[in-house]
């Protein structure tokens, strides 16, 4: 579950998705309270407090600790959802009954075994943007179909239509017509 | 170590500076844990022999998360082998609509309620967790360095992690984490050749205590009314001589299987060749060409960490895919072609 709120934070769940946790927070007593906490750390990230030190010090100084322990960037690299997906779930968690104005980003670099710059980003907020994609090329469909034969069952979730690149939905396929 | 959620990460700083929940904590940041029970030394080839072995003869049952560019998706994986040796397994998705995979040793069920559906197909060319070792330990350590890392703690369980580097560019690292006490691989993770992860798959809930019923393999779909049963696949996979073949494989592929079969949409049958190299699978599809469309090239899928490439090859298309980079399916693409009558 905590995978999930944090995907959540994150943007990186799918309408779908994103309701089922976001349902799930009003009976389950754990994750409420793992889910407020993570609004303590959306707080902290987007107030300029951390520097003025108006939050509570102690925990303050504990969190930079542990950050200092934390060896590596924390932006995710790789894995990460085109920038309209994260829209649109933004969108859709702010209809929902969560009300988030702005979610912090924080790059964290280290040198010399010390926390050199922490950078809080404010979001700005998000455009809305239209969910209409236009229709599949014959050639996205074709490796569509492979990619559920080559995966064959064992992740069928991940391979409804929008599974392949929105590079290969729009109308100029990066493939050329022969070589 | 590279973290790859910004928030979880800070979450644990965050709960570890107030002081909350400092064990959760150590386990989200992925610190160092000193192993409680070290096993008998065993050497890196040794725990890829148990990790493949574990995941075929334990039962267990447990949830696990697939995370990959596309986002994160849960599933819950129930394993036995019941006393007649038959390998049973049910894999329920539990984001998005409901589906149930039963598999019995290569047989594979697949429930879709929403349409009613089962699929039968027979099990090859994916990659399945926790069972991600297909092959022999011995052929993957001529492809790729296998060392062994920290140990650590994943849903509650001590896990040593297993390195394994390609030795050339024709696929990409892995690491793996398997318990300690048993050699089930608890997390895996799959990196580019930049050495960005691409897929991880991890158990965040896991029960070892063999305490699995054979009645809970059962699909909870069974025995509803109303269903229709597809097996065209699994009445086409029979293997087949495709007539063709790929000429260079890249070293340490072998052919795992090659079928003619029968796909949705398409009134021409495609031959399909699947290749291994112990933990990457790639597919070759060749069709008929229609007329339409001939395309080449090879790139990235965006939401997988699959890599496909197409060429028209004598009035076929080919198209190859696979868990392995675009220069691995790009050789195998060229080297495809018809073989001689």
């Amino acid at each position: 579950m905590n995978e999930k709120l944090s995907a959540l934070m994150d943007g990186e769940l799918d309408h779908h998705q994103a309701r089922t946790v976001i349902k799930s927070l009003g009976c389950d007593e754990a994750s409420r309270a793992h889910w407020d906490v993570y609004h303590v750390i959306g707080e902290v990230l987007r107030g300029d407090d951390l520097r003025h030190g108006n939050v509570h010090d102690a925990s303050t100084n504990a969190i930079f600790a542990a950050l200092a322990l934390e060896p590596t960037v924390l932006t995710p690299q790789m894995i990460k959802q085109p920038v309209e997906k994260r829209t649109r779930i933004a969108l859709a968690m702010a209809a929902s009954v969560i009300t988030i104005s702005a979610v912090g980003v924080v790059a964290i670099q280290q040198q010399n075994g010390q926390v050199s710059t922490v950078q809080l980003v404010q979001q700005v907020a998000p455009k809305p943007v239209s969910v209409n994609k236009p229709p599949p090329t014959t050639a996205e469909v074709r490796v569509n179909d492979y990619l559920v034969v080559h995966r064959q069952f064992s992740n069928p979730g991940a391979f409804q239509p929008a599974a392949l690149s929105r590079d290969a939905r729009g109308t100029s396929l990066p493939l050329s017509a022969g070589k | 170590m590279k973290s790859w959620s910004k928030s979880q990460s800070v979450f644990a700083a965050l709960i570890a500076g107030t002081g909350l929940f400092a064990g959760i904590a150590g386990a989200q940041t992925g610190h160092r844990v000193s192993p409680a029970s070290p096993p008998p030394l065993l050497d890196a080839r040794e725990w890829l022999d148990r990790i493949a072995k574990s995941a075929r003869e334990l039962p267990y049952t447990g949830v696990f998360i697939q995370q990959t560019a596309d986002g994160v998706s849960t599933s819950r994986i129930t394993h036995l082998v019941d006393r007649q040796g038959v390998e049973l397994e049910k894999l329920e998705m539990l984001d998005g609509p409901q589906t149930e995979i039963i598999r019995r040793n290569e047989e594979m069920f697949c429930y879709h309620p929403d349409a009613k559906i089962v699929r039968v197909d027979r099990r090859i060319s994916g990659r399945f967790f926790p069972s991600l070792i297909s092959g022999n330990p011995k052929l993957i350590a001529d492809n790729y360095r296998v060392s062994l890392g920290n140990v650590e703690r994943v849903a509650g369980f001590d896990c040593q992690w297993v390195i394994l580097e390609p030795r050339d560019a024709m696929r990409y690292m892995q690491k793996l984490c398997a318990e300690l006490g048993t050699g089930l691989l608890l997390r895996a993770r799959l990196y580019s050749d930049r050495n960005q992860m691409l897929e991880q798959f991890m158990f965040t809930q896991l029960d070892l205590s063999r305490s699995v019923a054979k009645q809970s393999l059962k699909s909870r779909f069974e025995q509803l009314p109303g269903w229709q049963t597809n097996d065209s696949a699994k009445s086409a996979n029979a293997a087949a001589d495709t007539g063709w073949k790929v000429a260079n494989l890249p070293a340490g592929f072998k052919k795992v299987a090659e079928m003619i079969r029968t796909m949705a949409g398409r009134s021409a049958p495609v031959s399909q060749l699947v290749f291994s190299d112990g933990l990457s699978h790639v597919s070759v599809f060749v069709e008929p060409m229609r007329g339409d469309l001939q395309t080449s090239g090879a790139r990235m899928t965006d939401d997988s960490p699959i890599a496909f490439a197409m060429r028209p090859v004598a009035d076929h298309q080919v198209t190859v895919m696979g868990e392995v980079p675009v220069a691995a399916v790009q050789a195998i693409a060229d080297s495809v072609m018809q073989k001689r009558r």
